[in-house]
């Protein structure tokens, strides 16, 4: 199965009626509004909507926001195949609740995006994922940088990082690997250079300190 | 008051019997709500976000800012680097203290003294001693009042009279030793006149070559570049055009606005502060401009004086007659000490002195007379440094008849070679010092002596050795060969202990060394991007000498914070004062905060941002001074979730954050209009309120307190810690004591204003109320305040909403938790407080140790005068 496969069945099975309200998912950076159909084809396979439970979204001001998670019931082993080994970290889902007011479906309040913070959960019936509340983001503590190794924290060739790759370079020095000396380190893209005799030793933007950059929880 | 009275007084407090302080105190959940819901975290943090208290054994309590132990150096390890946000442009020393963290502190030898055998020996003397710590993350926008142990490193002179001119005195004088040059500000009539900082131009390339490298030289008298403040560069395909910044005393060329430019030079300061070389990596078709920042003396010199004991003010013209001419100067209270601040920017330059990498190999061979240990650097070096150690045991000759110890000596033989000289003999380092070198054979060893009973290490730097021997001797030719030829290269070290090691036989003397380690040297240019950075240089004295030096500084902080005005997104180092957008910079920062999950397009509430920070800006009037409501002045040093740090920092302001969805907004703690409120109903009536759901509870008496010691950093006491307490006008029978610590406040006023909100808060504490709904009622946001009516439970009361979350586990429902709102909270009527400042808490309330200083030293007689006047003054505020 491919990721964009599970995104899509994620999607498809989010759309999901409960009493007199649906509740819809959309998967995507920037996601907008989308009242997917309730079934899905996929290698000539027609899948359904199954039950979908939505729970801790809201707002808490004296604590941290509650940890909001879909969870995806009733799924055979198909389905939840789909979510194993797809990292959803990154991607955004708008979760939406309409009200069915009198055969009219009419958005309510909730209307909220979240970042998912980790992988899907599959377990023996079901999909749980987990949706980002800023104090269960593991890589959200501040300050980020410490002095315990020396290591480049910046984007390569972005922002910070003034090296830029143009033609007539090494291809290698297309990559970097953050160290100093190291294969694809700072002092290989900012080698002294010799001029009329003269060698220039030419500074490196090293000495900063790495971050702890967020890392993908596997939660297996 | 002490570190450990301090640490006391921490103590005292966290065991004695402390409600919880919140937005609810002691909230608890009414109803059954899911599982999810229910954790002890919850509790836990719904009670101590509103003013969190720092408590020894937590993180906080190791916070070098806020922790009991204040503005300790940490090493390089794993400590966070400070995120700082303070610019109280109205005060007058703006800016927070900060203890820096050290990357690099290495002593360097200072002279070498003859032994009594012939050899050399070393000693202590002139040693000089390098520091280069981390102060902040930048950029910054300054960095002042630097201290070395307690003790400013310099004394600060403002507006010193040396003259009047009278149309032919071409001469002044600023009398004192030990003037710092570069800190003089030179007036006349009040104008300044130099150093002025300035933007030289200077045309580097006109494209189309292939030449990487351009020197360019400031040949001008009394111009030098800035080295604090960055490069900027102009580049275009023809001549740039527009306002650039004139120098006043070089090149002028009209540009344009600095360009974004794809070539991205780098450059770097050389010949002292007279030259500036620019690097590109790839040759330029663009012509090139650097902004070189300068600074320049306008129509004067300076110069010491041969004694040293002024610094000489010389005029090209002589001043007009009755021009006042004035001085303000630092002076350095060290002898022989230089500092050199970076802010922090990308660019920034390298200090000169901390160009180097080290790395430290273990060797841990004992050196036994005539057996000769040796290593070679797997990779090419410029410097390799030999460390050898006594042991544990120390280095020190007994005195078992009560004498006293005495000094015990060693003898070493260093040699090396270039390991591409593989066949070549070891060339004997040559202790530099010496009548006649080039004659004598004497200084062919070293003489390691000391007296410790405790592990002592020399550190003799081979290259240091053979320069000092070069410059020391210019006509000892084989020096000159020796330095010439130690060049980078995988290097050969030989070391032969020469004498006999005594302890063998004698265990009165511990005389046993070891090559322990060398470190390899490299010699880079590292300009540590992004870091704020302090390197200080200091020859040991008796203010300096022994471990590494306590240093703070005063940090004025992040200077490119962005501040939204409802249209756009602006930079300014004023920026950062405001609470609200010093939070926005902290959660949307890639670099030091959020920045990786939020940005500032997609994950702030502007609405609810602008509105916060615009109430914030608020001017209020407190003691008969007119201020902003809140001006943060804050130091993140301690590593924790960024919700924390937001709440935390925005908490003095009355300002609560929220998450949305993924979506940050702002709440404002505030006063409502009552009559504008949606109303909920219990008997389903009304706002979708399920019949009979809601709940209420009354808070118990033991869920209020009595009295409040709120806990800030006093920026007017050197940012030590300071209380504001706050007891009622009538001693209660029973005293509940609560502690909290208002970060990020470090005004007496700010302190009292919020200590007196959070007080009233905590003491007038309603009913906490609870209900269920249907989506159907959303939007409802946490926060909002309601009316809130249920026949069955007889209330018709106003509550603030405090949580609210959905859940589709069984059926489709929203579950609200609510505050009683109580407006009297946001009148503060003050006049129904006693608030003490200055941390005395009310006669007899504690009979610990008093928190702070003052409290032991008053009598109750004392304290009664002291609340009669602030209950007076109190009075006539309200």
């Amino acid at each position: 199965m491919t990721r964009s496969f599970a995104a899509g069945l994620l999607a498809t099975l989010a759309s999901f009626t409960h009493d007199t309200f649906r509740t819809i998912v959309t998967l995507g950076s920037g996601a907008t509004y989308t009242d997917h159909p309730s079934t899905i084809s996929f290698g000539g396979t027609s899948y359904t909507s199954q039950h979908l439970i939505i729970r801790g979204i809201g707002e808490n001001l004296y604590s941290e926001a509650p940890a909001g998670e879909l969870l995806l019931g009733d799924l055979d082993s198909t389905h939840r195949a789909t979510f194993f080994n797809d990292d959803f970290r990154g991607d955004t889902v708008l979760i939406r609740v309409l009200h069915n007011d009198a055969g009219t479906w009419t958005a309510t309040g909730l209307s909220y995006t979240f970042g998912l913070d980790a992988d899907a959960l599959p377990d023996s019936t079901s999909v749980r994922i987990r949706l980002a509340s800023s104090d269960a983001v593991e890589g959200t503590e501040t300050p980020r940088r410490t002095t315990q190794e020396a290591g480049c924290p910046f984007d390569f060739q972005n922002g910070l990082c003034p090296f830029r790759w143009t033609s007539g370079m090494k291809e290698s020095l297309k990559k970097c690997d953050k160290g100093y000396s190291t294969p694809n380190g700072c002092k290989e893209h900012f080698s002294d250079v010799t001029q009329g005799g003269v060698t220039y030793r030419v500074p490196k933007p090293f000495g900063g300190f790495r971050g702890n950059m967020p890392q993908s929880l596997v939660l297996r | 008051m002490s570190v450990g009275d301090r640490a006391g007084v921490l103590q005292s407090i966290a065991g004695s019997a402390l409600v919880a302080l919140g937005f609810i105190p002691g909230f608890q959940f009414l109803i059954p709500i899911g599982a999810s819901l229910i954790t002890s975290g919850v509790l836990t943090f719904g009670a101590s976000f509103l003013a969190k208290k720092v408590d020894a054994g937590d993180d906080l309590g190791r916070s070098p800012a806020y922790g009991a132990f204040q503005f300790q150096n940490r090493s390089k390890g794993d400590s966070p680097l400070p995120v700082v946000y303070s610019n109280d442009t109205a005060s007058s020393t703006p800016g927070h203290k900060v203890a820096p963290i050290y990357l690099q502190a290495f002593a360097t030898p200072g002279g070498f003294e003859a032994g009594e055998d012939g050899a050399r020996g070393s000693s202590a003397q002139g040693q000089r001693l390098s520091c280069l710590l981390a102060v902040a993350e930048g950029p910054i926008e300054d960095i002042a009042d630097i201290r070395v142990n307690d003790e400013p490193l310099f004394e600060t002179n403002e507006d010193v009279d040396i003259g009047t001119g009278n149309g032919t005195k071409t001469k002044f004088e600023i009398e004192g030793k030990r003037i710092d040059i570069r800190s003089v500000r030179i007036y006349a009539d009040g104008v300044l006149k130099g150093w002025q900082k300035s933007v030289r131009i200077e045309q580097v390339t006109n494209g189309n070559t292939s030449t990487l490298v351009w020197p360019i030289d400031i040949t001008d008298d009394g111009v030098e570049i800035d080295d604090s403040q960055d490069v900027v560069w102009y580049y275009g395909t023809s001549a740039v055009s527009g306002n650039l910044v004139n120098t006043g005393a070089g090149t002028v060329v009209a540009g344009s606005a600095p360009n974004s430019n794809p070539v991205h030079p780098i450059a770097w300061i050389e010949d002292g502060r007279k030259r500036l070389v620019v690097h590109v990596q790839q040759p330029l078709t663009q012509k090139l401009w650097a902004g070189i920042p300068v600074r320049y003396l306008d129509g004067f010199t300076l110069e010491k004086t041969d004694d040293g004991k002024a610094v000489k003010v010389v005029f090209k013209t002589a001043p007009a007659s009755g021009v006042k001419i004035t001085a303000s100067y630092s002076r350095k209270m060290f002898p022989h000490v230089r500092v050199e601040t970076r802010m922090g920017s990308a660019q920034q330059l390298s200090i000169p002195g901390f160009e180097t990498i080290r790395n430290s190999v273990s060797v841990n061979q004992t050196l036994a007379k005539g057996t000769a240990v040796t290593q070679t650097t797997d990779e090419e070096v410029d410097d390799v440094i030999v460390n050898i150690s006594s042991t544990q045991s120390g280095f020190t000759a007994y005195d078992n008849k009560g004498g006293g110890n005495q000094a015990v000596a060693a003898q070493v033989k260093i040699e090396w070679k270039l390991s591409t000289e593989a066949d070549a003999a070891y060339r004997i380092l040559r202790d530099p010092v010496g009548e006649k070198p080039e004659v004598n054979k004497s200084g062919q060893e070293f003489r390691l002596s000391g007296d410790s009973t405790t592990q002592i290490t020399w550190s003799l730097s081979v290259r240091e050795l053979l320069r000092r021997r070069a410059d020391d001797h210019p006509t000892d030719k084989r020096s000159a060969e020796e330095l010439a030829a130690f060049v980078k290269a995988r290097i050969s070290v030989k070391v032969t202990r020469t004498n006999t090691v005594q302890n063998g036989g004698n265990s009165l003397i511990q005389d046993v060394i070891e090559w322990s380690s060398y470190t390899k040297v490299l010699d880079e240019r590292l300009n540590h991007p992004g870091t704020a950075l302090l390197a200080l240089h200091a020859v040991a004295s008796d203010k300096l000498q022994g471990s590494l030096p306590r240093i703070t500084c005063r940090v004025i902080g992040k200077r490119d914070v962005e501040a939204y005005s409802g249209a756009a997104w602006s930079k300014s180092a004023t920026n950062q004062a405001n609470p609200v957008w010093a939070a926005v910079d902290l959660i949307t920062h890639p670099v030091y905060g959020g920045g990786e999950q939020f940005t500032k397009a997609a994950n702030i509430d502007l609405v609810s941002a602008l509105a916060a920070a615009t109430w914030c800006d608020t001017n209020v009037t407190h003691d008969g001074t007119t201020e902003k409501r809140s001006v943060i002045d804050y130091v993140l040093d301690t590593r924790r979730q960024l919700m924390e740090h937001v709440r935390d920092m925005l908490a003095p302001s009355q300002v609560i954050p929220v998450l949305r969805g993924n979506v940050w907004a702002f709440v404002i703690d505030q006063a409502v209009t009552l009559s504008a409120v949606t109303t909920v109903n219990d008997d389903g009536t009304s706002g979708h309120v399920m019949a009979e759901s809601m709940a209420i509870q009354h808070t118990p008496v033991t869920g209020k307190i009595t009295e409040l010691q709120l806990g800030y950093l006093d920026r007017e006491d050197d940012h030590q810690h300071a209380d504001v307490w706050f007891a009622p006008q009538d001693p209660a029978s029973t005293r509940r004591v609560e502690r909290a610590t208002a970060f990020g406040c470090t005004r007496k006023s700010h302190a009292t204003r919020f200590g007196s909100f959070l007080y009233e808060k905590l003491r007038q504490r309603g009913v906490s109320l609870s209900w269920q709904m249907s989506p159907a009622g959303l939007p409802i946001e946490a926060g909002d305040v309601v009316r809130v009516i249920s026949s069955r439970l007889g209330i018709d009361l106003y509550a603030r909403i405090m949580r609210w979350e959905i859940d589709s586990t069984e059926t489709m429902v929203v579950r609200i938790e609510a505050e009683q709102y109580i407006p009297a909270v946001y009148a503060q009527d003050t006049s129904k407080q006693t608030i003490l400042r200055y941390s005395s808490p009310p006669a007899g309330v504690l009979s610990v140790a008093g928190p702070t200083k003052g409290y032991r030293k008053r009598t109750d007689e004392q304290m009664r005068v002291v609340k009669a006047q602030l209950r007076a003054k109190i009075r006539r505020v309200a």
